[in-house]
């Protein structure tokens, strides 16, 4: 089903301002990660890790959903059909990946959480790298996700191909 | 006529999505990675 233009416009401004809004997110996290590492003061680095775990609750999983939703809703409602062109395709496995991995890393920010509101737990163990390591990734891959998006590169998987032959065929 | 040819970015995202879903796959199932893998204590 081909969505009206209107619907089409309003469909995309949710799917770029989630999407874009996800890649923010994602870089403040990566913000509080370093500063966790980074600061000096004991209090603040507690805070920076104990507020990871609300925060991918409340921002970036909302955040990731919608963007996926947003997203389908897109491609299905468009010409350019979910799985027909490579950059869409990319972009879908892109979005599924990084959704999956973000919501099996909820488990470790919530021990990451533990960690630094246990008040015996030294700063040392409330330090934690692997925050970091997953947001840099996160953005990196959000990132590309928005560059293909941009630059929506050429090439029609085999399935779109075939739906052109089709139309083709049913036009004469 | 559609172009049959498969785009040399295709093959390059590809062979990178691949690689990045096997080592993935090998990390969960060696028990090399997942909740509390990282932390200093645990």
């Amino acid at each position: 089903m081909i969505l009206r233009p209107s619907l089409r416009r309003l469909v995309l401004t949710a799917h770029v301002t989630t999407s874009v809004g996800w890649l923010g997110a994602v870089a403040g996290f990566l913000f509080l990660a370093v500063f966790g590492l980074a600061s000096e003061d004991e209090q603040s680095v507690r805070a920076a890790y104990l507020v990871m775990e609300p925060v991918g609750w409340f921002v970036l999983v909302p955040l990731a959903f919608a963007s996926l939703l947003t997203g389908l809703t897109q491609s299905l409602g468009t010409h350019w059909g979910l799985l027909r062109h490579y950059w869409v395709l990319f972009k879908l496995l892109i979005n599924v990946f990084a959704t999956f991995v973000l919501l099996m890393y909820m488990k470790t920010l919530d021990l990451v959480g533990d960690v630094a509101g246990d008040p015996s737990a030294e700063l040392s163990e409330v330090r934690n790298v692997s925050p970091l390591l997953h947001a840099a990734l996160a953005l990196f891959l959000l990132v590309v996700a928005a560059a293909l998006a941009i630059y929506k590169p050429r090439g029609m998987t085999r399935y779109g191909r075939r739906a052109v032959v089709r139309a083709q065929s049913d036009r004469g | 006529m559609v172009d049959q040819s498969l785009p040399g970015w295709v093959k390059v995202f590809g062979i990178v999505a691949l690689v990045v879903v096997v080592l993935f796959v090998v990390l969960l199932v060696t028990g090399g990675h997942g909740p509390g893998r990282h932390m200093l204590g645990g």
